[in-house]
């Protein structure tokens, strides 16, 4: 195969995983980086040299971890998982040793897959989206827009296209939209009964449609409907998705729509998880074998559950694997858990006896495979001619010389 | 070198005779008939009454994609195994499984390559590191083209041959593919339209461009490029009654160009009888064997629950209202085609679900060369691939097929041919179907056989009345050489090869993506370069895999 390509430079840290412009390959793959964790990017370079410092004592590190995992008699293996590569060592780690996974965070997941599997959905992918729809229905807040900026520029193709705003947007939000291109109509509405005004507002037909919202989705060739599930703020999400879903899937009867769900990168987890055990999360290994209860399983439920009584919380360990940049949750530092952190974070140890096996950042330091938040796009951030990421151990890496 | 003795076995593998027994010899990796008198046997095994064969070679299975995940996803209850004492015998912990036991049910039934038929090239990443992490298979997989918004708006645009086929062999290349794979041509993008049908000589909505036009320019390009398969077609009205006329027209679409009709079962309806469907399997039938360009695999149809998935948005729509249970998933995908997901639940008292087990029994038995017509069930649309021994045993057995016709529904009974078919497969048959006849048409030249030399991918199979005992549970499975599974358990790993194809421009397609021209359509289209879903053979190496490059050479 001809390698003498242009190979884009790819931003690991939201997941649109832009392409960052020409011409950045020579500066820090950072530089690209637009969201709200931009502001930590002073700090990445202090940070890996720490990282740097603490390898060389890795072998005792490795026995002291290996001992208190032994001793645990309930593990829980959580973080935030943003790489197929750091969620592959994840799964492996929690079947060897009998544990229960569950990314952090995955409630707003974990309803839109319940809504799947009660439902199912039509959905589009965002390229789809972006070249063929000519009204676009985003539903939520300023949220999604702080977790990927570039969110609007990247469903824009240029020309005229409408984008009807549902929810609770700011003025600035809204002139984003607009900058991006967009002839933008927002309606400050409760978020809760979208699906239930969608279905209204269109269901007298175009002849008799009294609205501006059911005149343009009814006068559309194709409309998406984005939304984030982390980002709604509604009671009960899966039902949310369930009317949403089954209107959608009833309109295609005539027309055509479909839904955009937007994922964070822990997206790539679910996906990883899915086709290594059939199952998306939210699962307890016992003997090799998966068993997946949704409700039982969350890491969350796990935590308090463990947290219940002192000798409990003594003898479990939250083995927590981390790409990111983020701080561990203030509500977990909280617990009494012990906890052994495979992340580029020391984080705010809430125990003494916590410990932290140090990385690189997975798409930063390591190569690493991130998927698009639609779920359809799988991008391969190679890191070479980044300097030498032998410095940094992967969280693979480190679970592979455990399981070892 | 280690040299393993395979003793007094009779070797059937579709080439040679299948008579008295005889010594195999596996030399390191690949295959030997006689050794030299000095070398030193490492291992030796008597097998009288065994048979062995070339490993199990898949040519279209689900197993790797968006898709496919998204089965999984849908799907999360798990069967329990209905039989302790044959563990081989047990239903799929799901109608898609994960792919640690898609790999392991494969090895255990006796084969080593399997294909994924439905890559979507903005996809093709995801099913790659999906069929890695699948293991003891080599596999591969055909990217699908034919509702790509590129391609048409190429085609719409009159753009020349060669201008197709350097597209073509980008896709190819990029996506690290086997083949190309066409489903319901123009169909899936018509779709996106709001149009419910396109028919082979039909306009789609928007652009001046025909299904038959996509499918010629199609073949054109495999055949000018070289690929090492022909496309691979899923034809347009997938399931739907009177289909044959628009198979047999997409055979004639391609002009004598080779090709293969994949789940062809699905494809041979006609409208009359007892409830408006009907078998027209003997037409099919009858113009495969009378044209030698021209392979297919069958997608046979076994009683039970499935999921059906395809890239067929259009047709997986229309057939909603028959999911069982009641939920059901679509994508529009990329700007390149789409999916519909249906669990689907086949019986065998339901008129048409007992002709279309028939239709595709009918197209096995009426199809005289056996190195044309493949052994597949689509899987999981027509059913799990953990239910080729039966099906192996409906061919070989009439006594057998005909004690599960007798429980069809009455209508079924009445109307079908199949019982005038008494044709019984032979297992040098068995292994044409199986084996030989899916890499001769996927050009593995290496593989499918046990002549001296081919790669030493070996199943030795107890002799035994029962075809699906026997098919069901080999003895021993040699991968490359190295024994990882004898009497059902799994020894060992073992190293894994992703297969593409081969051809003369090969080296050079990748510079599409570089002409300036072709990424700033492709960036106006999807919103980033061509580069961003690109494989490379590094990205292979990365994940710890071989890279082999199949080479169609025309048959003897």
């Amino acid at each position: 195969m001809n390698q003498s390509h242009r190979r884009p430079e790819i931003c690991s840290l939201c997941a649109l995983v832009c392409e960052l412009p020409d011409g950045s390959t020579e500066s820090p793959r950072l530089d690209g980086f637009c969201s709200k964790q931009a502001r930590l990017k002073p700090f990445v370079p202090i940070r890996l040299q720490s990282i740097q410092l603490q390898v060389s004592q890795d072998d005792a590190a490795l026995t002291k971890v290996t001992q208190r995992i032994e001793q645990a008699s309930a593990i829980l293996v959580s973080g935030r998982i943003h790489s197929v590569e750091s969620a592959r060592s994840a799964i492996e780690l929690a079947n060897r040793f009998s544990a229960t996974i569950d990314p952090w965070d995955s409630d707003g997941a974990f309803d839109a897959i319940a809504s799947l599997q009660r439902v199912g959905g039509y959905s589009v992918s965002l390229g789809e989206a972006r070249d063929h729809s000519d009204l676009w229905i985003v539903v939520g807040d300023d949220r999604l827009l702080e977790q990927t900026p570039r969110l609007p520029f990247a469903m824009h193709r240029g020309g005229s296209q409408r984008l009807l705003l549902l929810g609770t947007w700011s003025d600035a939000s809204v002139r984003i939209w607009q900058a991006a291109g967009f002839e933008v109509l927002c309606l400050s509405v409760c978020v809760e009964g979208v699906p239930k005004y969608l279905s209204q507002a269109t269901r007298l037909g175009q002849d008799h449609c009294q609205t501006e919202l059911g005149k343009w989705i009814l006068q559309a060739q194709y409309t998406t409907i984005l939304y984030s599930p982390w980002a709604l703020q509604v009671t009960y999400r899966d039902l949310w998705s369930d009317l949403l879903s089954r209107w959608v899937l009833t309109r295609n009867e005539t027309a055509r729509i479909a839904t955009l769900c937007w994922g964070s990168l822990q997206s790539t987890f679910h996906q990883t998880c899915t086709w290594l055990t059939g199952f998306p999360g939210r699962i307890h290994f016992d003997n090799q074998q998966a068993f997946y209860d949704p409700n039982r399983f969350a890491a969350k439920d796990w935590c308090r559950r463990q947290d219940s009584g002192d000798q409990i919380a003594r003898r479990s360990l939250l083995l927590w694997i981390d790409d990111s940049l983020d701080e561990l949750p203030d509500e977990l530092v909280e617990q009494n858990i012990p906890k052994l952190i495979i992340g580029p974070n020391q984080n705010k140890l809430a125990c003494p006896s916590d410990l932290w096996l140090p990385t690189g950042i997975m798409g930063v330091t390591h190569s690493a495979n991130i998927f698009r938040g639609d779920q359809t796009i799988l991008a391969k951030i190679p890191v070479e001619g980044r300097g030498s990421p032998t410095h940094y151990l992967s969280p693979s890496d480190w679970v592979g010389r455990l399981l070892r | 070198m280690r040299v393993t003795r395979l003793k007094n076995v009779r070797i059937v593998d579709g080439l040679q005779g299948s008579s008295r027994p005889t010594d195999l010899y596996i030399l390191d990796k690949t295959l030997a008939r006689k050794i030299p008198a000095d070398l030193r046997i490492d291992a030796d095994y008597d097998l009288e009454n065994h048979v062995v064969m070339a490993g199990g070679i898949d040519i279209h299975t689900h197993i790797g994609g968006g898709k496919v995940n998204l089965a999984r996803l849908l799907w999360p209850e798990r069967s329990k195994k209905l039989d302790d004492q044959k563990p081989w015998l047990a239903p799929l912990s799901a109608p898609v499984p994960g792919t640690w036991e898609t790999g392991r049910r494969y090895l255990q039934m006796g084969y080593t390559t399997c294909f994924e038929p439905a890559m979507l090239p903005a996809n093709a990443r995801q099913s790659h590191i999906e069929m890695r992490d699948t293991p003891w298979l080599d596999t591969g997989g055909y990217v699908v083209l034919g509702n790509d918004r590129m391609l048409l708006n190429m085609l719409a645009s009159r753009a020349s041959q060669q201008q197709v086929n350097d597209y073509v062999a980008w896709m190819v290349v990029s996506s690290a593919a086997m083949a190309i794979k066409v489903v319901n041509a123009g169909g899936i993008d018509a779709f996106k339209f709001n149009q419910r049908q396109l028919n082979v000589d039909e306009t789609h909505p928007q652009l001046p461009v025909t299904p038959r036009d996509i499918l010629w320019s199609l073949s054109t390009a495999a055949e000018e490029l070289g690929l090492a398969h022909p496309l691979h077609v899923h034809c347009s009205n997938l399931g739907t009654p009177g289909n044959i006329d628009s198979t047999l027209a997409t055979l004639d679409a391609v002009e004598g160009r080779r090709i293969h009709l994949t789940h062809a079962q699905y494809h041979c309806y006609g409208k009359s009888g007892p409830h408006g469907f009907s078998s027209e399997a003997s037409k099919l039938a009858d113009r495969v064997n009378r044209s030698n360009h021209i392979s297919i695999d069958v997608g046979q149809v076994l009683f039970g629950q499935t999921i059906t998935l395809s890239a067929d948005t259009m047709h997986q729509f229309a057939n909603r209202k028959l999911a069982s249970p009641r939920k059901q998933i679509f994508q529009d995908l990329e700007c390149q085609a789409g999916c519909g997901l249906l669990p689907f639940k086949y019986k065998e008292s339901q008129y048409v679900h007992g002709l279309q087990w028939a239709i595709g029994l009918e197209l096995f038995l009426r199809i005289q060369d056996p190195k044309r017509v493949f052994l597949t069930t689509d899987h999981p649309n027509g059913g799990p691939f953990t239910g080729y021994p039966h099906l192996i045993r409906l061919l070989m057995d009439y006594d057998f097929r005909m004690s599960i016709f007798d429980r069809l529904h009455r209508d079924v009974k009445a109307t079908s041919s199949l019982p005038s078919l008494k044709r019984e497969y032979r297992l040098d048959e068995i292994a044409s179907i199986t084996r030989l006849g899916p890499a001769r048409a996927l050009g593995l030249q290496q593989r499918g056989h046990l002549s001296p030399g081919s790669i030493a991918d070996v199943v030795v199979y107890r002799n035994d009345d029962n075809a699906e005992t026997m098919f069901a549970n080999p003895v021993m499975v040699f991968r490359r050489g190295q024994l990882v599974l004898r009497n059902g358990e799994i020894l060992d790993d073992c190293p894994k090869t992703v297969l593409v194809s081969e051809f003369e421009t090969r080296s050079v397609a990748m510079q599409w993506g570089n002409h300036s021209s072709h990424r700033e359509q492709w960036e106006k289209l999807y919103g980033y370069s061509p580069w961003l879903t690109a494989l490379t053979d590094q990205e292979f190496a990365d994940e710890g895999l071989d890279v082999e490059h199949a080479l169609w050479q025309p048959a003897d």
